[in-house]
């Protein structure tokens, strides 16, 4: 139902592609501490929410407060790789989200 | 033959058939117990006279019959009468051998113009000789005509678009017959001559007459075989059946063999191999030629499917200009490729079992023989990664090696498996100018190239190699592209199909003169694919579902939209549709095998780097100190070690030192393919570097990221691969990161270019030396 909530939020504010989001959706749904923080963020419009992640150290307020231009939807994966593929993803977050 | 002719020539040979007609029998007799040489020649110039004489008079009544279907005794001339009359044939006899002739000349022209696959058309003086064959093949299968017609129609299905079962069925019928070959015979007739051409390719010459004897004997044959120079035939040899003589063109193999004996020069320890593949190689052509005098023989029985699927192929045979992909696939060339490549394996296996033994007992070589006895105890893969870098090394294989490709599948399985995984070596731009040379026609090729060619083919696969040369040729200023373009703006302007079209009309006659020196299909492929090449970001819209891929589509996207469909061979635009959004989605939303696949053939460029490369960049980085020679260096090795390395040549080097804004993803690199330039963003580079090993490292990331992207630019342009149509999809379809960076970072382009800048850097990360690194950038 959740997963519902977050689906919403980016099919009408993202500008990513119907596919990606029902991608990005299923991933998510295996953590259901990310979903919630997600509908958290939804819900208030700021990340002042008492946390429910914290994946090697980061949580979304953090992720934001190092990287302000990062999108929301981009923190919210972020936490979720995090625990699906932590080496490689905390080398993406090392570079800064760097652009090739 | 016309009556006219069988009047003349009839005219013209009175006295000798005068001379044939009662042979005096005692005569005979006498030259059978004691013939002298002049005896012996009268006889033979006497039977060649009476078959002369028959000979024209079945063409006589060919003749009537192809006039007007049946023979009138009473129509013919006074002096045809006269020689029949004459001749100690009935004319029954003679009605009963001119349809034999006939339907030995026209069974398979006959079923061809039967099936609805129909390419034979029937010249009108034919027409009544078809019919008589018809009605014979009716009769002796006891068949309507139209079920004669959905015979013919299904045999010219499986002759010329085989499913794979009917491919296994073909492969099975020959394997079984070159199996039938024992190695009792092997040894009896050629086992001699093998230990002598193992020692010296040059005897291979000597060894031919029993090869040929070796092959009359297991396939009950009696072809004549022999070496015939012939530099400007194209193939390796052939069958005449006419001369029932198989023919190995001495100039083709000859540059084969210059290639294995250069090898021998170099490296006597590759000389078993060596020898051991001029040998095989040599086997695998005779017993190819040999295979299709068999069929030959085969479908004079003319009592079952397989007699007429030979008639009717061997009628209609495919030539290799037409592409190189559907004369193979025709029913008499797969199988003879399965069996010479069946009867090499024979052969390799009875050589090996040779060495075994001959390593077993006499040098006794420890290492050989365990490899013989457990195969298990190698790596394998190990290995053949090691005797595939000989091979593209030049230098010659060791007899350990050989054996080693021998139990992995052979030489091309090898081969295939090598490129796959080292793809770098092959120079196709030299065979593009050679052919630019010569206006495009591969048949003006020398030997020595031709045979590149099929090196390359042989790991590439023949439809891939072809297309990648003739497509890179269409870019070059050439009469085959003039002509290529002909076609193109005739076939863009007109309303029909591109086979349609009355080229003689609608072109002018300067125009037409340009054309007609080519093969008219060959030309319309081209036309389609620089079609495709023009049109493909449209037509792989439409196709996609971006629009409606059939309503409002020019001609020209129409005309390219034609070149994928054939490329995919189903001749379906809906699968083509289907099969093209499929491809989208694994860009955009791939699954997990789908990322591993791509990722991991992009991280295999990065193997194929040496530690010899490595070493030099880093040793150059102590010397000078400097960081612009190290990217200059890491982007020559990058460049000359990734696919279509010539093109990517043209790319150079931007050094940037703008630092990148607070708390923002900025780009540490980019390539503009348009400007052939990759930029390098070192500052930023720095910034986000742990320390100065991490810096270089990720110096080595950028910099081998960047050029794959240019890589993937230039190869959407050269291949016809389903990654070079997904990598241009992509291109032009591309997610920036304004979209999402992890959507952006999904896509294929960026993941494989993240997957090879990644493994670069892992391999420069292996020699990098920390202490070294900040002594000299303290």
């Amino acid at each position: 139902m959740n997963t519902e909530i977050i689906k919403d939020y980016l099919q009408k504010n993202s500008s990513m592609s119907p596919q990606f989001i029902e991608y990005v959706c299923q991933n998510m749904a295996h953590h259901n501490d990310v979903v919630e923080d997600f509908c958290a963020w939804i819900r208030a419009g700021n990340f002042d929410f008492e946390p429910k992640t914290e994946v090697e150290g980061w949580t979304a307020k953090r992720l934001h407060e190092k990287f302000p231009s990062l999108s929301v939807a981009d923190i919210f994966i972020s936490l979720s790789n995090l625990y699906d593929n932590p080496e490689s993803e905390k080398r993406i977050i090392e570079s800064g989200f760097a652009i090739y | 033959m016309t009556e006219i002719e069988g009047h003349s020539i009839l005219s013209g040979c009175s006295n000798e058939w005068d001379t044939l007609k009662s042979p005096d029998t005692s005569n005979a007799e006498d030259v059978q117990a004691e013939p002298s040489a002049s005896q012996r020649g009268a006889i033979i110039s006497e039977i060649l006279n009476e078959s002369t004489k028959l000979e024209r008079l079945i063409n006589i009544v060919i003749g009537r019959l192809s006039k007007s279907g049946s023979f009138d005794f009473e129509s013919l001339s006074s002096q045809d009468k006269e020689a029949i009359n004459e001749s100690p044939y009935s004319v029954e006899q003679l009605i009963q051998f001119a349809k034999e002739r006939i339907f030995h000349e026209k069974c398979g022209e006959a079923l061809a113009s039967l099936s609805e696959y129909n390419t034979v058309e029937v010249p009108e003086k034919d027409r009544n000789l078809v019919d008589i064959v018809i009605d014979k093949l009716c009769e002796s299968r006891s068949q309507s005509r139209e079920q004669l017609r959905d015979d013919a129609t299904n045999f010219a299905y499986e002759i010329y678009f085989p499913s794979v079962k009917e491919r296994e069925i073909s492969d099975i019928f020959a394997n079984s017959i070159a199996e039938s070959i024992s190695d009792d015979d092997i040894s009896e007739y050629i086992g001699a001559d093998i230990d002598k051409i193992l020692e010296n390719p040059d005897n291979l010459d000597l060894a031919l007459d029993n090869f040929g004897k070796l092959f009359n004997k297991c396939l009950n044959l009696h072809a004549s075989v022999e070496l015939e120079d012939a530099a400007d035939v194209k193939s390796v040899g052939y069958y005449d059946p006419y001369m029932d003589e198989v023919k190995i063109n001495a100039s083709r193999f000859e540059a084969l063999r210059g290639y294995f004996k250069k090898n021998l020069k170099n490296n006597a320890e590759g000389a078993d191999y060596s020898s051991l593949y001029i040998l095989a190689s040599f086997a695998t052509v005779v017993s190819r030629e040999f295979m299709h005098a068999y069929q030959c023989a085969y479908k004079e029985r003319h009592d079952d499917d397989r007699a007429l699927k030979y008639s009717m192929n061997l009628a209609n045979y495919v030539e290799i200009s037409n592409g190189p992909v559907n004369h193979e696939a025709q029913l008499i060339e797969r199988e003879a490729s399965a069996f010479s490549e069946t009867f090499r394996r024979k052969l390799i296996g009875f050589v090996a079992n040779r060495w075994s033994d001959h390593l077993n007992n006499e040098v006794g070589h420890e290492r050989h023989m365990d490899l013989v006895l457990d195969e298990n105890k190698y790596d394998q893969n190990l290995a053949l990664t090691a005797v595939g870098n000989r091979i593209f090394d030049g230098r010659p294989l060791s007899l350990y090696e050989a054996l080693l490709i021998e139990r992995n599948g052979g030489f091309k399985k090898v081969l295939a498996q090598v490129k796959e995984m080292n793809a770098t070596n092959f120079n196709e731009y030299e065979l593009i100018n050679m052919l630019d040379e010569n206006g495009g026609r591969f048949a003006a090729l020398t030997p020595r190239e031709l045979s590149a060619i099929r090196w390359m083919s042989d790991a590439e696969g023949y439809s891939n190699i072809y297309d990648f040369i003739s497509f890179e040729h269409l870019k070059r200023d050439t009469p085959h592209r003039e002509a290529v373009k002909i076609i193109y703006h005739a076939m863009s302007s007109s309303l029909v199909g591109a086979e349609d079209i009355d080229y003689m009309k609608v072109l002018s006659p300067d125009d037409y003169e340009v054309i007609k020196e080519y093969n008219l299909g060959e030309l319309i492929w081209d036309a389609r694919k620089w079609a495709y090449a023009h049109y493909s970001d449209s037509i792989i819209g439409r196709l996609s579902g971006h629009g409606e891929y059939s309503d409002h589509m020019s001609k020209e996207e129409f005309e390219g939209l034609r070149y994928i469909i054939d490329k995919y061979g189903s001749g379906e635009e809906v699968e083509a549709k289907n099969k093209i959004q499929g491809m989208i989605s694994s860009i955009y939303t791939p699954n997990e095998e789908e990322i591993s696949n791509d990722e991991l053939i992009a991280a295999r460029y990065a193997e194929s780097i040496s530690d010899e490369m490595i070493k030099t960049a880093i040793s150059d980085l102590y010397e000078s100190g400097s960081i612009s020679n190290f990217i200059e260096n890491v982007a020559h090795i990058v460049k000359s070690t990734l696919p279509l390395s010539a093109d990517l040549a043209y790319y150079r080097i931007s050094i940037n030192r703008t630092p990148p804004k607070e708390g923002e993803a900025s780009a540490l690199g980019s390539c503009v393919h348009k400007k052939r330039v990759v930029n390098i963003n070192i500052t930023h580079a720095n910034e986000l570097s742990a320390d100065i090993v991490n810096f270089f490292e990720v110096l080595a990331e950028i910099i081998a990221h960047e050029h794959f992207h240019a890589y993937q630019h230039v190869s959407k342009n050269h291949e016809s691969s389903e990654i070079a149509i997904r990598r241009n999809i992509n291109k032009n379809k591309y997610r920036p990161s304004e979209n999402g960076h992890h959507e952006y970072r999904m896509q294929l382009i960026e993941r494989e270019a993240y997957a090879y800048g990644k493994a670069v850097s892992k391999r420069f990360a292996e020699h990098l030396d920390g202490g070294e690194l900040r002594r000299i950038f303290k």
